[in-house]
C-alpha cells in the first residue's frame, strides 16, 4: 500500500492532512497516535470506506484514489479488516459471520465452507464456537471472531482496528500473539492501528505515528524508544503535558 | 440514489433469495396477529357506524355490501399499511440503524458485499410482496368482524350479511385494494431501509431514525393513498 499526500477533512478539520505512507509485502505496520489523531480515518481510506479530498492511494498496485465501487470490490478480494468492536453480524451465529463471505466470494466450494470456518476457528483458538450466538461471546472472543472472519478470505493486507482496546492485559496478550503468528503463517502485510505501547512493540515490524493529521514519526521498534521529538517522547511514555482541568470540590463530612 | 442502487440490483436479487425469503416471513408472519387484531375492530366499527348512518335511508341488509366495499377499498390497505408502517418500518429502521453504527453495514463493504443488495433490496421486496398477502387476510377478518356485530346487534342472519357482500363485489375493488396495498408496502421499505441506513451517532441516532421512519411511512401511506384513490378511481376505471 502506497499512501502519498493523503487529505481528508471533515468540515473544515483536516483529519488526515498529507499523510505519506508506504506498508511492504509481508511487513507489519503499526499506526500509533491519539484518540482523534485520524488513525481509524486512514485505515478506513485503504479499504475504501472513506474517499481521500486529494493525494493518492495504491492499495494491492492498484490506483484506488478515485475508484468507483466495483474497482474497489476487485480490491476487497485481497484485503480484509478487523473492526474495533469486532462488527460481528449479530442477526448469524459466530460460523455464518465467517461463512458470508466465503459464500459470496465464492472462493471455496459450498460443501468445504463449513471445513473452513472449523479451520478458521481453530486457528484463532475457537473451536466448536461455530453455532454460538456473537452476543454470547467475551470481548476477547468477538475480537477473534473478527480475525477469523478476516482470514477466512485469505488476504494479502490485513487492516486491524485496536485489536487490543478494552481487554485485560492477558487477553491482549493472546490477540498479540495470535496477530504475530498470523503474519508469520499467511505471510500477509498488515496495518495496526493502537495506542497500545506494548501492542505495538510485540506485532510491529515498524512503528509510524499520526499527530493532527500529520505523520510524525516512521521507524523501527528501536528507534520509537530513542525518538527526541517531543510529541512522540510524550506518547511512548505515557506522559501528558496538558492541565487536567479544575481541581474537585472538596468533599463534605 | 439509494433507489436508483437498489433498482440497479434487482436482476440480481436471485442471489439473495434466502435473504427475501427470511425478510418476508418476519413481514409476513410477525405482523399476521396485530393486523388480524386491527381488522377484527376494523369490521365491527364499520358495521356500527354503517347502520348508525343508513338507517332511515338505507335498508340495514346492505350493511355487509357498505363494511366489504369500505374494507376492500379503503379500509384494508390503509390500515394494514398503518400498523404494519409501525410494527415493521421501525424495526427495518431500528435494525439497520443499529448495523450501521456498530459498523456491521462497514464490515459488509469490506467482505464486497454491496450493503444495498444486501440489506435493503430483500427488506424492500418483500415488503412489497408481503403487505397485498397480509391485506387480503385483513380484508376477510375484517369483513368477518363486521358480520360478528351485524349478527350480535342487529340480528342479521349470515345469509343475509353475506348475500349483500356477494352481489356487491367487484373484483376491481379488491384489485385496486391490492394495488395500494404493494405500493405502501414498497413505501414501508423503503423509508425504513433509508433511515436506518444513514443513521449517526449511537443509539439517540438509533432512536430517532426509527421515529422518522415510522413518521414519514404513515404520512406518505395517507397521502398516496389519495393520489392512487384519484388515479385507480377516476383515471384507470
Amino acid at each position: 500500500m502506497r499512501a502519498r499526500g493523503l487529505v481528508k477533512r471533515f468540515g473544515t478539520r483536516a483529519v488526515l492532512d498529507g499523510v505519506d505512507l508506504d506498508v511492504h509485502a509481508g511487513e507489519t505496520v503499526v499506526l500509533l497516535g491519539r484518540s482523534g489523531s485520524g488513525k481509524s480515518v486512514f485505515l478506513k481510506h485503504a479499504i475504501g470506506l472513506l474517499r481521500a479530498d486529494a493525494g493518492t492511494l495504491e492499495v494491492m498496485g492498484a490506483d484506488v484514489t478515485r475508484a468507483d465501487s466495483t474497482a474497489w470490490d476487485r480490491v476487497r478480494h485481497d484485503v480484509a479488516m478487523v473492526f474495533q468492536g469486532g462488527a460481528l453480524f449479530d442477526s448469524m451465529t459466530v460460523g455464518e459471520n465467517i461463512a458470508l463471505g466465503l459464500r459470496h466470494q465464492r472462493r471455496v466450494a459450498p460443501q468445504e465452507i463449513d471445513a473452513e470456518v472449523e479451520r478458521c476457528l481453530a486457528v484463532v483458538g475457537l473451536a466448536d464456537t461455530a453455532p454460538l450466538r456473537p452476543s454470547s461471546l467475551s470481548g476477547g472472543m468477538r475480537k477473534r471472531v473478527g480475525i477469523a472472519r478476516a482470514i477466512a478470505l485469505r488476504p494479502r493486507l490485513l487492516l486491524y482496528d485496536e485489536p487490543t482496546s478494552g481487554l485485560d492485559p492477558v487477553t491482549s496478550d493472546v490477540i498479540n500473539r495470535l496477530i504475530r503468528r498470523l503474519q508469520r503463517e499467511l505471510g500477509a502485510s498488515a496495518i495496526v492501528v493502537t495506542h497500545d505501547m506494548a501492542s505495538a512493540r510485540f506485532v510491529g515490524d515498524r512503528i509510524t505515528m499520526l499527530h493532527e493529521g500529520k505523520l510524525v514519526f516512521d521507524g523501527t521498534v528501536d528507534e520509537v524508544d530513542r525518538a527526541t521529538d517531543p510529541v512522540v517522547r510524550r506518547f511512548v511514555e505515557g506522559r501528558s503535558d496538558e492541565p487536567v482541568g479544575e481541581a474537585a470540590p472538596a468533599g463534605g463530612s | 440514489m439509494l433507489l436508483g442502487q437498489m433498482l440497479a440490483g434487482l436482476p440480481t436479487c436471485g442471489r439473495y433469495a434466502g435473504e427475501i425469503v427470511k425478510q418476508m416471513s418476519a413481514v409476513g408472519v410477525g405482523s399476521l396477529p396485530l393486523v388480524i387484531l386491527v381488522a377484527i375492530f376494523t369490521g365491527a366499527v364499520t358495521a356500527v357506524q354503517s347502520a348508525y348512518q343508513l338507517e332511515g335511508m338505507v335498508p340495514l341488509r346492505y350493511i355487509g355490501a357498505v363494511v366489504q366495499k369500505s374494507v376492500l377499498i379503503e379500509l384494508g390497505p390503509v390500515l394494514t399499511a398503518l400498523v404494519c408502517g409501525g410494527r415493521v418500518g421501525a424495526s427495518i429502521a431500528a435494525e439497520l440503524g443499529t448495523m450501521r453504527v456498530t459498523e456491521q453495514i462497514d464490515a459488509l463493504e469490506t467482505m464486497a458485499i454491496p450493503p444495498v443488495r444486501y440489506l435493503i433490496l430483500p427488506r424492500v421486496l418483500a415488503t412489497t410482496i408481503m403487505l397485498p398477502v397480509i391485506t387480503v387476510f385483513a380484508d376477510f377478518v375484517a369483513v368477518a368482524g363486521g358480520f360478528v356485530v351485524t349478527s350480535m346487534v342487529f340480528d342479521q342472519s349470515w345469509h343475509t350479511y353475506f348475500e349483500a357482500v356477494r352481489n356487491t363485489f367487484e373484483a376491481k375493488d379488491l384489485f385496486s385494494g391490492l394495488t395500494k396495498a404493494a405500493v405502501f408496502g414498497a413505501v414501508i421499505g423503503l423509508m425504513g431501509s433509508f433511515y436506518g441506513f444513514r443513521t449517526e451517532g449511537g443509539a439517540e441516532g438509533v432512536g430517532k431514525a426509527t421515529t422518522q421512519a415510522v413518521v414519514s411511512s404513515c404520512v406518505l401511506v395517507l397521502v398516496l393513498d389519495y393520489v392512487l384513490a384519484n388515479l385507480l378511481f377516476r383515471v384507470a376505471f
